[in-house]
């Protein structure tokens, strides 16, 4: 399986009666935090180097 | 070089590049997608829509993903009024065959944690940073391939509830729309 996003040219449009529900869950969401500390539980060594990595830690 | 043993990554050295600045080759890149491999080694370079970021062995420099990122945005929208907040989009993300569904070592068993996941993090802390330093942007978005869903799930992507209205266009066909906020 590939693991992948697929092309489109749709834009992501929501209702505008929702937009007061969805902003105030997304204002709460901890999602990217809980995503990096997820990696905090790795211990194989990965070393990530290149464009924007400051200290080329993936942890 | 990764070190793998029976589907186990104890060692993952990555380089991360623009695809502009790769210096090896893309031809033997394969996620097992005709479509994607393609667009990757036929159409990436040339298309203005977006930036395609190579991740490579350190030491080999096969290719294990590259990602490609555009600009794009959540769009609130009624009869009379429209409002954007701005996003960046993953429109590809694809992992070689040879580096799918190898597990990385975690102290936490019950997560499945692949190479996968730890490039998507990495490309995930990529954007983050381009939204803190270069353009902002509140959410990332993506159109996710059904056979992929659960991947973003299990890296707390969301998907847009019953409200989203998606567009008619017969490339998405089962695509499922999915939102994290920055």
């Amino acid at each position: 399986m590939a693991v992948l996003a697929k092309p489109n040219n749709s834009a992501f449009v929501v209702s505008a009666s929702k937009k007061e529900e969805f902003r105030s869950k997304s204002k709460d969401s901890d999602s990217f935090n809980r995503l990096m500390e997820r990696t905090a539980h790795v211990t194989s060594a990965v070393r990530f180097d290149g464009v924007n990595s400051k200290n080329g830690k993936n942890r | 070089m990764a070190k793998i043993d029976n589907d186990i990554c104890y060692e993952l050295n990555s380089n991360v590049s623009l695809l502009a600045d790769f210096c090896g080759s893309t031809l033997e890149f394969s996620c097992g997608n005709a479509e994607i491999d393609r667009y990757f080694k036929e159409s990436a370079d040339k298309d203005c829509d977006c930036v395609t970021y190579v991740f490579s062995d350190t030491d080999t420099g096969d290719i294990i993903a590259f990602a490609s990122l555009r600009c794009s945005g959540i769009i609130f929208q009624d009869s009379n009024h429209i409002e954007l907040f701005p996003a960046i989009e993953i429109r590809y993300f694809a992992t070689d065959e040879r580096f799918q569904h190898i597990q990385m070592q975690t102290d936490l068993p019950e997560d499945r944690y692949c190479i996968s996941d730890s490039v998507f993090c990495e490309l995930m802390r990529m954007i983050r940073d381009i939204s803190c330093r270069t353009v902002g942007a509140e959410y990332v978005v993506l159109y996710s391939v059904p056979s992929a869903v659960g991947f973003y799930r299990r890296n707390l992507f969301e998907e847009f509830n019953e409200a989203f209205t998606p567009e008619r266009h017969r490339y998405i066909n089962d695509c499922l729309p999915m939102y994290l906020p920055l």
